[in-house]
């Protein structure tokens, strides 16, 4: 019996002392993206892209010579389970760093909690709607200014669109995008009445009425161009309507800000050749740096089909930065790396260099591609560097509001430029 | 006879053979380096130029062009036709046609030709394409004219107009000529045109007419006049979109009632809450996407072939699930409904496993793209069309089926009352798995036959069960007739609903689900609520 005793003592020790040899050894990276339910269409290519993004880093010997450990949850596209598993994330697994969310409701459910815990931040790699900058979410995906406004601007000036309809699904994202695009028209000179706008729920799978009133919008003698903000599988049956009522993008162009390649693989793209996606980067791109990404990501995952998307170029980028950010500051510790992040650059996947900002944005070239009937895009128009805004120029609102977490003096979020003062919340 | 000469005049003094100086093969070897640098501004400026020429070769090019064939030798810049091969491309000279080898895929580019530049030349194209011997291409190109008329095109177009035989085509440039007029006709043409021209529903003539009317610099007797034209046109429209609207509620209830027919077997004729029903539309237009992988070619039958087979799939399945599952919880509605819940959850996962998350492309096959449009506002799309007739087969098949077969009289009897079935030497285990396969094969059938204007990825299932549900208790639990009535009322309310929220879509379909509400608790059995002892079960 005592024998047993010692023996079972010596195994507990034995125990803690390799879970305690682990906690050194290793640095845990959270993966907070949706593998089942509705997201699980668009963030399963995410989890497996920050995978392979440690897979990448381990082999190359890992980060201050600790290998990396992801811990990846499954908040299955349910929003308040997101803040749950931040939650779980940093109290019990202890990661040091997240990266996650797609949804913008989703990033407004774990905010709350990653502001309370303030220790870990939290990469969020999609293009949002803006108006928001946490001390600890490094907002890696395009703002309002860097995908929805030069879009507009391609309308405007390229295809001579004068009357525009905004179509997007009923949530945050849209919404607040559409609301700053209407501002930005009219602003342009575009009438009120030559702007429709139309609001679907999510998943709307009948758009018959929708696209014939977009046809007959036509008849005002105007030039029509559609502006989408439709998100997720909706866009499969809403293509599917504008092939068969015979709209091609000679006639009413439609330029989508949530359908990328994935979203087209998922489709058959022979009659939506020439309609349109504003995006930061395409798979399309010609750069060294971007074959040997797409030629790592299609073995990596044992598929030369497979196509890469921004999202995954904004997921690449917030990794290379992070790493870049613990490596310079010799610590895993966020309170460490977050000064040697700011102005930190890492290459672009289409050229130029992605800085990050010290409103936790980056910059990121605007490109705009034409759909092609193999499911890549033709990359039309591409802008240098543009530096994300949190707070958009065209919303009264917002426009004398900035971020600066870098600057000592202002170190938030969303301070007042008139007032010299931050209000309210801390995001 | 005058007008017509002084039209030939001006015809050749205007026409680009003569003014441009430059032949179709100096441009595209002179500006080579240009065209392969891609800058839009200056490629704009060689297509209009390129557009110009009037050399054999022109069409080829323009259409080579805005087909994405002209590429760029990346070696030399040299430009030059690429046809795809399956390693790559085999170039050839645009101006010569002789062939210059075989090249790896990304040994050439193709020269910009997005939609600015196309628009450059497309126009080009129709000049030359109106006089094709191709009835097609003079339709398309009357129509092309129509998107940017200029006085020369106008003059191209009366010039065709007179020598046209073919109606289509006629009618084509007739409109092509109408759109013209107002565009950059003098004030009595377009005065002349605004009262000869009648009510056009076509909108981008009501577009010219509406340019007109809003055209300050126009004399007022020409505004009124336009003005006056829409107003005569306004009616028609209006009258013309609630035709629309009616069509489009058609098809949103035929969509309705395809997906729900199935379970009104099973939950109306079985009383099994079957919460996978959804599933059971997946498992088919899977059925279809896997049977048009598997086929060699893209022949377009694949569609035809895959509505049985999936029918097959789907019935198989209901009866593994009615054997293994279900027919330990008959007379357990709320076990039922959980079991069947938790199996539509696996089914979703293992599909999301097996097929990724991501949507599956099912391809419209040709003999059903498009749409039957009985004027330039009224139509519907063939492939909804072809959901509407399948939709209405169904629901009369099975009918009949039910009605007039053996095993229809059996499954009645069982339903109506089981222990004297079982005396009359029915065997009920038997009626009740055959009842749920053919209940889930016809909802497989469905999803084959849906995956054309639906989605079809692991979550279309459950965006189905909801409307099924509530389709078959408005129409009235058990009753064939109730589905096909309730699938009508639900869809043709949804699509009266809609467009009077043309912003909100969401709010229209928040009003049909309390309406739907209102309308159970004023008649909670539905419209065809069943009578007698049967309907106490």
């Amino acid at each position: 019996m005592k024998k047993f005793l010692i023996a079972a003592g010596a195994l507990v020790s034995a125990l803690s002392a390799n879970a305690a040899l682990a906690e050194d050894d290793t640095i845990k990276v959270g993966v907070l993206h949706s593998l089942s339910g509705t997201m699980a269409i668009s963030e399963t290519t995410l989890k497996d892209t920050v995978l392979m993004m440690i897979d990448e880093q381990n082999k190359a010997g890992g980060l201050l010579g600790k290998q990396l450990e992801a811990v990846v949850v499954d908040p299955a596209s349910d929003w308040p389970l997101f803040a749950e598993k931040a939650r779980e994330l940093i109290e019990i697994e202890g990661v040091d760093v997240m990266f996650g969310c797609w949804t913008s409701v989703s990033r407004k459910s774990v905010l709350p909690v990653i502001e309370e815990l303030a220790s870990v931040p939290l990469f969020y790699p999609v293009q949002y709607e803006g108006e928001e900058s946490s001390k600890f979410v490094f907002y890696t995906g395009a703002a309002p200014n860097q995908q929805a406004i030069p879009a507009v601007d391609y309308y405007l000036e390229e295809l001579g669109v004068e009357s525009f309809a905004l179509l997007g699904t009923d949530y945050v994202y849209p919404r607040t995008t559409n609301t700053i695009l209407e501002q930005y028209l009219l602003d342009a000179g575009i009438a009120a009445e030559d702007i429709f706008v139309n609001y679907t729920p999510f998943g709307h799978s009948d758009w018959q009425t929708i696209v014939s009133t977009v046809k007959d919008l036509s008849a005002s003698g105007k030039k029509v161009g559609v502006i989408s903000t439709i998100n997720g599988d909706a866009n499969v049956p809403f293509y599917k309507e504008l092939a068969n009522q015979g709209i091609s993008a000679e006639d009413i162009p439609v330029v989508a800000f949530s359908v990328g390649e994935e979203e087209l693989s998922g489709l058959d793209t022979g009659p939506l050749v020439g309609h349109l996606a504003a995006w930061n980067y395409f798979q399309s791109a010609e750069a060294d740096v971007n074959d040997e990404f797409v030629e790592t990501w299609q073995s990596f995952i044992g598929n030369d089909e497979r196509v890469t998307n921004d999202p995954m170029e904004a997921t690449y980028i917030g990794f290379k930065l992070w790493a870049q950010a613990v490596e310079a500051a010799g610590s895993e510790t966020y309170a460490d790396w977050r000064p040697e992040i700011y102005g930190m650059s890492v290459p672009n996947l289409t050229g130029g260099e992605a800085t990050m900002l010290p409103n936790h944005h980056l910059t990121k070239p605007v490109l705009i591609g034409e759909i092609q009937d193999d499911g890549q895009f033709d990359i039309v128009s591409q802008t240098t560097e543009v530096p994300g805004d949190a707070w958009t120029d065209y919303l009264a609102a917002s426009a004398t509001r900035m971020s600066d977490w870098a600057d000592s003096e202002v170190d938030c979020g969303n301070y007042d430029t008139e007032t010299g003062e931050c209000f309210g919340q801390n995001y | 006879m005058l007008r017509l000469l002084t039209l030939l005049v001006a015809l050749i003094i205007l026409s680009p053979a003569w003014a441009s100086a430059q032949s179709l093969g100096d441009i595209l070897a002179s500006r080579s380096d240009d065209l392969a640098a891609g800058k839009t501004a200056t490629i704009k400026e060689i297509a209009a130029d390129v557009a110009a020429t009037r050399d054999p070769q022109t069409r080829d090019v323009l259409e080579g062009w805005i087909d994405g064939r002209l590429h760029y030798r990346r070696s030399d810049n040299l430009i030059v036709f690429a046809d795809k091969t399956d390693s790559g491309y085999d170039l050839s000279d645009p101006i010569t046609g002789d062939a210059l080898g075989s090249v790896g895929k990304k040994d050439t580019k193709k020269v910009k030709n997005s939609t600015p530049i196309k628009a450059i030349l497309r126009p080009g194209l129709a000049a030359l394409d109106l006089s094709s011997v191709d009835p097609e291409k003079r339709l398309s190109a009357a129509e092309q004219i129509s998107k940017k008329p200029t006085v020369q095109s106008l003059a191209l177009l009366e010039q065709a107009l007179a020598t046209e035989t073919v109606a289509g085509v006629q009618s084509a440039l007739e409109t092509a000529a109408l759109i013209a007029t107002f565009a950059v006709s003098d004030a009595a043409d377009k005065l002349a045109a605004l009262e000869t021209m009648g009510d056009r529903l076509e909108p981008s003539v009501r577009g010219a007419v509406q340019r007109v009317a809003n055209d300050k610099n126009e004399a007022p007797e020409i505004t009124e006049a336009a003005q006056a034209r829409l107003a005569s046109i306004e009616t028609r429209v209006a009258l013309n979109n609630f035709g629309n609207n009616i069509l489009f509620g058609l098809s949103q209830a035929s969509v309705l009632l395809l997906s729900a027919i199935g379970l009104a077997i099973t939950f109306g004729v079985m009383r099994v809450i079957n919460m996978a029903h959804g599933e059971f539309v997946m498992i088919g237009a899977y059925t279809t996407f896997v049977v048009q992988t598997s086929l060699p070619v893209s022949s377009g039958v694949g569609l035809l072939i895959s509505i049985p087979i999936a029918f097959a799939v789907a019935f198989i399945a209901g009866v593994i699930l009615e054997r293994l599952v279900i027919r330990f919880l008959y007379g357990r509605p709320l076990e039922t409904l959980l079991a069947t819940f938790g199996v539509s959850l696996v089914l979703q996962q293992s599909f999301r496993l097996i097929f990724t998350p991501q949507n599956r492309p099912i391809v419209t096959p040709d003999w059903l793209a498009g749409n039957l449009s009985l004027n330039p506002i009224l139509g519907i799309t063939t492939p909804r069309l072809f959901v509407f007739g399948i939709a209405l087969a169904v629901f009369f098949g099975l009918l009949l089926f039910l009605q007039r077969s053996r095993f229809g009289l059996e499954m009645r009897a069982v339903t109506q009352n089981r222990a004297i079935a079982k005396t009359m030497g029915i065997n009920s285990s038997r009626v009740d798995y055959l009842t749920f396969g053919l209940g889930s094969g016809i909802a497989g059938l469905a999803g084959a036959v849906l995956s054309q204007v639906l989605k079809t990825n692991p979550d279309m299932g459950t965006d189905l069960i909801i409307p099924s549900f509530m389709v078959i208790v408005v129409g009235g639990v058990g009753s064939l007739w109730g589905a096909l009535v309730g699938a009508g009322l639900v869809g043709m309310a949804t699509k009266l609903v809609e467009p009077l929220f043309p912003n909100n879509t969401l709010l229209a379909t928040a009003i049909i689900l309390v309406a739907v509400i209102g309308f159970i608790q004023f008649r909670p059995r539905g419209l065809f609520a069943q009578k007698g002892r049967s309907a106490e079960l």
